[in-house]
């Protein structure tokens, strides 16, 4: 497994006990009113599972497992590969921090996170695919 | 892997970038950037993201990794390419109903598409079903 997976795939277990527990309080604050805030969980909670696991941790097994390139080139450009991990985690930390602070108190600050957010994710999605395009091969190169 | 499998993997890689991009858009509404019209694309959103990058990624791995029927048949296969081109027409709807900024009625396209991409997981379905088996082991002499 080669480090980036590793790393991917580590995040991508973090994501998800983050997105089970941030879905559990709210849920949980739906039902029984613990704390009013805790309703600023909803939608990061959904995107900490879509995104940060799920997406994630397909990323990092894609990685691993697609077809490679050739043997002296096999996975294809390792700054682009890191690029996608360090763009989609920045964007949805930023994010993380971003949505719930601004639907309880709308700023500047909040609303500039929001917007690099969206730019580090979109970033994020196109060097996805970038990465991964050329491993979608009918069989290992040589 | 399979041409088949190629094409249900770049459509999905696809579907991630658009639905990012969508996401995005809405993220940026959120922070007051852009035109909160915008919104009227969430449906869209989840349905590129749900159906035409998760769920079209599974089909084109499962239809690469499932047991084969015998050696290198894959038996239904063509459930399987009919399910191809008919979540692709499903995309195109879906694609379709982004004008409903421009032209409202084309919000009526989404609930097409989207019915399109069921009928397509059920042709999966039928193709897939007989490849849940063991799998095929050859003895080592071969």
């Amino acid at each position: 497994m080669p480090l980036l997976t590793r790393w991917v795939i580590r995040t991508a277990l973090l994501y998800l006990v983050a997105g089970v527990i941030t879905g559990a309080l709210y849920w949980a604050n739906t039902f029984w009113e613990i704390w009013p805030p805790l309703r600023a969980f909803n939608p990061i909670y959904i995107h900490l599972l879509v995104v940060g696991w799920v997406t994630q941790l397909i990323y990092g097994v894609m990685y691993w497992m697609f077809p490679i390139i050739n043997k002296r080139n096999m996975r294809g450009s390792v700054y682009l590969a890191w690029g996608t991990y360090v763009s989609l985690n920045t964007g949805l930390l930023l994010r993380a921090i971003g949505e719930p602070w601004r639907a309880i108190e709308p700023n500047v600050v909040n609303q500039a996170l929001l917007v690099l957010s969206s730019v580090c994710q979109v970033v994020a999605g196109i060097l996805l695919v970038i990465t991964v395009w050329p491993r979608v091969r009918e069989r290992a190169g040589r | 892997m399979p041409l088949l499998s190629r094409y249900f993997v770049r459509s999905s890689l696809l579907c991630l970038l658009a639905g990012f991009t969508i996401g995005g858009l809405i993220l940026t509404a959120k922070a007051g950037v852009v035109s909160p019209l915008v919104w009227l694309w969430f449906p869209a959103h989840i349905a590129l993201l749900l159906t035409g990058w998760l769920i079209q990624l599974a089909l084109g791995v499962a239809y690469w990794i499932f047991p084969r029927i015998i050696l290198t048949v894959r038996g239904r296969t063509r459930w399987a390419a009919a399910s191809f081109i008919v979540m692709q027409s499903g995309l195109v709807f879906i694609a379709g109903s982004l004008l409903q900024i421009w032209w409202p009625d084309a919000a009526n396209l989404l609930g097409v598409g989207v019915l399109l991409q069921a009928a397509a997981v059920l042709l999966f379905a039928v193709h897939a079903w007989p490849r849940i088996r063991p799998a095929i082991i050859r003895p080592a002499s071969e």
